[in-house]
């Protein structure tokens, strides 16, 4: 499931992966990033805003290829450094990647083809423009084309524990992402791998929910596989007892079924309840008296008048 | 003479107060004028159609999937009629969304006459029992779509459709709306209204319904990123409903608005919204909850919950035969029905539902064992 997203096999529109302080889902991303870098399909934008540009190029294989373009969003966060120039302070303050739609426009790069946009955390820009202007954002990136730039997949990171009003605003992302990553700590059936809680939501309307554990490897490939949690259930046990030793088959030498002619046998007996339906008018009595029988040969009721 | 008198006094109603429109019909409870919802068993739960003047809210399944396809129903069944429509929409894009509205198709009722040849032997006495109708079958009144199949485009072109995908800059200065997108709606509705000749006191060449869809009100698209608290932004949705169902109420048109209630963390707002709709129903889809796999659910696509029905010009509303309702999606057709349990065909003491709750339940049952051991 999850590699099969990765690779674009499963078509998403908007990944959104959730990770914590506990478990970080940036090695995640970067297997994103990796894979969207060797389509070789579309251009793949990737905004930094959380980390220097180096540490996502760090380990990734073919970054320096002329469709792959890093945006560099830490160094100089919001421009403070360039405001501090004179010239700058009378034009007021440089909002340099304070939204998205500026940073992908500010790339001269036009294709006819759509590109992936990675967006390394979406913290900081949810601390800044607040959550309902970076959702706008988001929505429009996918919906709009922004500057000849028709977005195809964007794939982002945000800190669930640092999200400000997490209750409302994480199922408000739920909705608008198309795929759900929830990243936590390794579990005693993942064998020391994280795991990932994926909600897939198909373009037909249908939904899919896999709990995996992950390996990335050198290459930043990822290895997932299902989940199997053993969970003893209710069911299972009642099946068992069922199966095995409740059966009245197996505790008794009696036989206790029913065989061909046994059943044809049985379903000739006519039965009081059963409908007859070619039964004969009126009523017989058949009696016949046995050995023992104290036959009254007067009749008891020749006194009366009927 | 005397008969004559009688006669006078005795009219015939030969002009019904009621004008006919294509589309519509008078319900034959109340002589509420009625439009199909497009889908003919929703109509059915909520009592024959959807009364013009009145507001529909369905609460969205956590997807959404379920309740766009009702909108797109409500749409497609419109333009079919030849009404007027608004699609408003935030969230998708309305023209692809009126692009996509399915195209209405002839189910052939004669596969489901069942043949009642196999006799029973035992429990005869069922035999002639009458069978039990779960929805509808008969759609004189509105129509069934072919999800496969998309409107013809020469029909669409035809359409009167409006859309409305944002602020289009209605003057926001007097208005009392904190947000500008609730108010720019309502002015679209409102000219609408007046331009085409829907109002109640309006006397057109040819009368018309005027259908309005509104696709996920109050998402978090709709918020304005202004530094009102979220409760002041709530309210104002609330406001919109208000203002919009004394607009509605007032003329020759039915509005359909989704809401993904989920969404939302204070109940009391929910509950607002609802009394200040005529009809509110919910959907609850089997998509991705624990319920796609229970057995008992096992025939359908989730529930349906009527939270109210429409009462107006009548004290007492339609009162469906069953609050237990599930639907379920074909091809051809989005059928809402009662909810049956399954035939029970497996020979244990428990039937299997009974099995999937609690773990504490199974250790409180060995636990009763064992002394029943002793």
């Amino acid at each position: 499931m999850l590699s099969s997203i990765l690779t674009g096999k499963q078509k998403s529109v908007l990944v959104c992966i959730q990770d914590s302080l506990e478990q970080s889902g940036f090695p995640l991303l970067k297997a994103f990033v990796q894979h969207a870098v060797d389509r070789k399909e579309n251009h793949v934008h990737i905004i930094c805003y959380e980390h220097p540009t180096g540490k996502m190029k760090n380990g990734l294989k073919n970054s320096g290829e002329d469709h792959v373009h890093f945006h560099d969003c830490f160094t100089d966060h919001r421009g403070w450094i360039e405001s501090q120039k004179k010239e700058n302070i009378k034009s007021g303050v440089n909002t340099r990647g304070n939204s998205l739609l500026s940073v992908l426009q500010s790339s001269l790069v036009t294709s006819t083809n759509d590109c992936v946009v990675i967006i390394d955390s979406l913290m900081p820009l949810i601390y800044y423009n607040g959550f309902t202007k970076c959702y706008r954002e988001l929505h429009s990136l996918l919906t709009k084309s922004v500057n000849g730039l028709a977005v195809s997949q964007v794939v982002c990171l945000v800190h669930k524990d640092t999200l400000p009003d997490a209750h409302a605003a994480l199922p408000q992302l739920c909705h608008l992402a198309a795929t759900i990553v929830r990243v936590g700590p390794f579990t005693q059936s993942s064998r020391g791998n994280p795991i990932a809680h994926i909600i897939h939501k198909k373009q037909g309307g249908k939904v899919l929910k896999r709990a995996e554990y992950y390996f990335i490897d050198a290459d930043n490939r990822v290895k997932s596989e299902d989940l199997t949690v053993v969970v003893p259930t209710t069911t299972g046990m009642n099946k068992e007892m069922i199966d095995d030793s409740n059966l009245p088959q197996n505790l008794t030498t009696f036989k206790l079924s029913l065989g061909q002619q046994e059943k044809q046998a049985r379903s000739q007996l006519v039965l009081p309840y059963l409908r007859r339906v070619n039964s004969e008018k009126g009523g017989e009595v058949f009696y016949q008296p046995d050995a023992a029988d104290d036959w009254d040969e007067e009749d008891p009721d020749d006194d009366l008048d009927i | 003479m005397n008969m004559a008198v009688q006669q006078t006094s005795f009219q015939k109603k030969s002009k019904s107060r009621v004008p006919y429109i294509p589309g519509s019909k008078q319900s034959i409870q109340n002589a509420q004028l009625l439009v199909s919802s497009g889908v003919p068993s929703f109509d059915h739960a909520i009592g024959g159609g959807i009364p013009v003047g009145t507001v529909v809210l369905i609460e969205e399944d956590k997807y959404g999937t379920y309740a766009k396809l009702l909108l797109k129903y409500f749409l497609a069944e419109g333009i079919v009629s030849g009404h007027s429509l608004i699609v408003a929409s935030q969230d998708s894009d309305c023209e692809n969304l009126v692009r996509e509205l399915p195209a209405p198709v002839q189910l052939d009722d004669s596969v489901r006459t069942s043949d009642s040849d196999d006799k029973m032997t035992i429990a005869w006495r069922y035999q002639n029992m009458r069978v039990v109708q779960s929805s509808p079958t008969s759609t004189s009144f509105g129509h069934n779509y072919d999800l496969t199949k998309s409107l013809d485009a020469e029909i669409l072109k035809a359409a009167d459709v409006c859309y409305w995908t944002g602020c289009t800059g209605y003057g926001q200065s007097e208005s009392r709306f904190t947000n500008p997108a609730y108010y720019d709606l309502l002015c679209t509705i409102h000219n609408k209204i007046e331009e085409g000749q829907f109002g109640v006191a309006a006397s057109p060449e040819k009368r018309n319904i005027l259908r309005t869809a509104v696709h996920s009100v109050g998402s978090p698209l709709w918020t304005e990123e202004t530094h009102v608290s979220s409760y002041q932004q709530k309210s104002d949705l609330a406001l919109f409903f208000y203002c919009l169902r004394s607009l509605i109420r007032s003329a020759y048109a039915v509005c359909v608005l989704t809401l993904p209630s989920h969404l939302f963390q204070e109940t009391s707002i929910i509950k607002r919204l609802e009394h200040l709709c005529d009809a509110s129903v919910r959907l609850e889809s089997f998509a991705g909850s624990e319920k796609e796999t229970n057995p008992v659910y096992k025939d359908y696509h989730g529930l349906f919950h009527i939270n109210q029905l429409p009462a107006i010009n009548t004290l007492m509303s339609h009162v469906p035969e069953s609050f237990d309702l599930a639907f379920k999606l074909r091809r051809k057709r989005f059928l809402i029905e009662k909810l049956h349990l399954p035939p029970e065909l497996q020979e244990t003491t428990q039937r299997e539902q009974d099995d999937l709750p609690s773990l504490a339940s199974g250790i409180c049952g060995v636990q009763t064992r064992s002394i029943l051991d002793f």
